[in-house]
């Protein structure tokens, strides 16, 4: 069996195709500017016609990194808002600390002790909910953290060419306008 | 050194076997410029800029890669721009179509008068359309988990496919590959 090192075969030279003048002037053309305005009396060609015809769609327009990453930035905030507390409250307590957060919520005096259960049992149920409030006090990004991140993230989205389309950004806009209103259905009464 | 043709070069191994590895050397060794159409944005590719589809017209050197899922309008703006060059479509499977209604077509008609070579990435022989099959000069084989029989009526010199397939097959590395030729 005969075996070839495409390597090797690719290293060759090969015979040097020119384009003919009509491509190269458009190869050789400014990159295409959305912005520029056509010059007073420009006489627009007529479409170019037949096979030689480049069948090219109307190119979308990305929207911006910068833009990107702000939207990105407060869709996470959006998600961490909604869930994290949730999940604090489920993992920073045991479930005899959650029954006596619950029953002393429920009567309303935190001040007092519960006859069915010890002071110490109480007074670390007391201290965990104090800390948990405290936690879901940082859970929403500051503005400044919001700017803190908006750089980095708009220059991994330009670095990796991460396209978001117009139709996307919105559905994020709106998720994210929605979150906080979802939020009720997940608290708990 | 004495000029060669251009070259279209189907690389076929199942996921994980050293595939871009493999071509991530060819791009590097390659003397022209090269557009990698990179619809799975691999890791090993990171490091080359990304280009839009209307660089194509100005990209001149060097290595770029595409990232857009607009194949169309990508394919044909090769075709009327890229010459002279190597172009790598990863995960052809894509391109897969019916022959009279795909892009490639044209990219396989024009490539030696715009001296173009291509390299194209599949999973498994089952997934190749034969038409490209019947324009490619090589097929570098890589392990995949099929039986090459059953794609016997559509690969050129299937004796010799189907002999690399088996020696892959049977080896015990398992980023064995074999490079046979199936059109001069």
């Amino acid at each position: 069996m005969e075996t070839h090192d495409l390597l090797q075969e690719l290293g060759k030279e090969t015979e040097v195709k020119t384009p003919n003048p009509e491509i190269q002037a458009e190869m050789s053309a400014p990159a295409f500017d959305p912005n520029a305005q056509p010059p007073v009396n420009e006489v627009i060609p007529e479409a170019v016609q037949g096979a030689q015809a480049p069948p090219v769609e109307p190119e979308e327009m990305p929207i911006p990194p910068k833009e990107s990453a702000k939207l990105f930035i407060e869709m996470l905030n959006g998600i961490s808002t909604l869930f994290l507390p949730g999940i604090f409250k489920k993992k920073l307590t045991t479930p005899k600390q959650k029954e006596i957060l619950e029953k002393l919520e429920a009567s309303g005096k935190d001040d007092e002790f519960l006859q069915e259960y010890s002071e110490e049992e109480q007074r670390a149920a007391l201290k965990k909910r104090d800390l948990i409030r405290e936690a879901i006090r940082g859970v929403p990004f500051t503005e400044e953290e919001k700017t803190f991140l908006e750089d980095p993230l708009a220059k991994v989205i330009e670095k990796h060419g991460m396209k978001t389309s117009p139709e996307v950004m919105l559905v994020i806009a709106l998720l994210t306008v929605a979150m906080p209103r979802v939020a009720v259905l997940f608290r708990e009464p | 050194m004495s000029e060669r043709s251009n070259l279209i070069t189907l690389v076929v191994g199942s996921p994980k076997v050293g595939k871009t590895t493999y071509i991530s050397e060819l791009v590097k060794k390659y003397r022209k410029k090269v557009l990698i159409i990179d619809i799975n944005s691999e890791k090993l590719y990171k490091d080359y800029p990304v280009i839009t589809p209307e660089q194509i017209r100005t990209h001149t050197e060097g290595v770029a890669r595409i990232i857009n899922e607009d194949h169309k309008t990508v394919l044909s703006l090769i075709d009327r721009y890229f010459y002279n060059g190597l172009v790598v479509f990863e995960d052809a499977t894509v391109y897969a179509m019916k022959a009279t209604e795909n892009p490639v077509k044209n990219l396989l008609v024009n490539y030696r008068h715009r001296n173009r070579d291509y390299i194209f990435t599949f999973h498994s022989l089952r997934r190749i359309p034969p038409f490209i099959f019947e324009m490619a000069n090589y097929i570098t084989l890589f392990r995949t988990a099929e039986n090459v029989v059953e794609s016997k009526g559509k690969i050129p010199e299937f004796p010799v496919v189907a002999k690399a397939f088996e020696a892959v097959k049977k080896s015990k590395d398992q980023y064995c590959k074999i490079t046979v030729q199936t059109r001069p």
